[in-house]
């Protein structure tokens, strides 16, 4: 483990794999924003499919509008992970490889394993891998 | 200094606490492992309750944050300011070069710090001549952050939901003994 650097992370991966970082999980300030800019439309479905996946994470506070600043450490790290799943889904990609760095460390035992079951359903149907940071290189983390 | 049990609201969060026993912030050495699930309020708790009370008493005390890596951006550029070479140092470094400049802090609040930097040893071995209590928040194996169980109080502080009262989390507190494995 280490305070990864998001700067050395991008000049090492970038292009060939799909970073999320703790310390810079989202670029806006809100989930609705946040799908705003990624899809460069409004698609309030998709939200509302991040937004039920969330409360059974017990995120029952999750709403479109509300500031990412407002939700735990933990809440953001677990919505993050589904914001990339949900736009893998609907971009169609397949065969992505996504670079999670100090992401699920920050997320309790019983929200791990019901997000690497959710990552494992997203490699069977999409080919999704799993890496983390490990080393100085990178580890691919197995899925159940 | 003894945080006394009982309610501790912090409406703007949406969260009630309940603290089932006092928090003992004494000479006496002790360490609070602090657990449970995401979004019950372990940070607030620190932030508003521990650390709120800590100043209200004048207790010098140090506090790594989850986000560690501004913090750590603005330990070089402060330890910089002071004159201290940082160039090339690595992090964990940094942070015993932070604490030994901090003053006569005895009090160590650290929110996930070993999701960065796993070695505990060699922070409680940095701090053992003046550290007396540790507040650890983690979600990972507690068996590599034990502190010298001869010489520190391990204590469990476990974060539970009691219910939910329309949008505000009730949060019960509880003390649990031993360590956990």
């Amino acid at each position: 483990m280490a305070v990864s650097d998001i700067k050395e992370l991008l000049d090492a991966y970038d292009g060939q794999y799909l970073i999320l970082d703790y310390n810079h999980l989202f670029v806006s300030g809100s989930l609705r924003e946040e799908v705003w800019l990624l899809r460069r439309a409004d698609e309030p479905a998709l939200v509302s499919e991040i937004l039920e996946a969330a409360r059974a994470f017990g995120i029952r506070e999750a709403s479109a509008e509300k500031g990412f600043d407002t939700y735990s450490g933990g809440q953001q790290a677990i919505l993050g992970c589904l914001l990339a799943m949900a736009l893998i889904r609907a971009g169609g990609r397949s065969g992505v490889r996504l670079l999670l760095s100090n992401v699920m460390d920050s997320i309790s035992g019983k929200n791990r394993r019901r997000l690497r079951s959710l990552f494992a359903d997203m490699a069977a149907s999409h080919g999704l891998r799993l890496f983390i940071p490990r080393d100085g290189g990178l580890r691919e983390l197995e899925l159940p | 200094m003894m945080i006394p049990p009982g309610r501790y609201p912090v409406p703007e969060r949406g969260l009630d606490f309940d603290l089932c026993e006092g928090l003992a912030v004494s000479r006496d050495p002790v360490c609070y492992l602090v657990t449970g699930d995401n979004g019950f309020g372990k940070t607030t708790f620190l932030e508003k309750v521990v650390i709120a009370a800590l100043q209200k008493e004048g207790r010098p005390f140090l506090y790594l944050g989850q986000d560690i890596r501004t913090q750590l951006y603005t330990l070089r550029a402060l330890l910089s300011v002071r004159g201290t070479a940082v160039s090339g140092v690595d992090d964990t470094r940094l942070i015993e070069m932070w604490i030994t400049q901090g003053g006569p802090a005895d009090v160590f609040l650290l929110d996930e710090y070993d999701k960065y930097l796993a070695d505990f040893g060699r922070l409680f071995q940095h701090c053992d001549a003046f550290m007396r209590t540790y507040f650890i928040v983690s979600h990972l194996d507690p068996a590599h952050i034990r502190p010298d169980p001869g010489k520190f109080r391990l204590r469990r502080l476990h974060f539970e939901l009691k219910n939910l009262d329309g949008a505000v989390k009730n949060i019960r507190i509880r003390q649990e003994d031993p360590w956990p494995r």
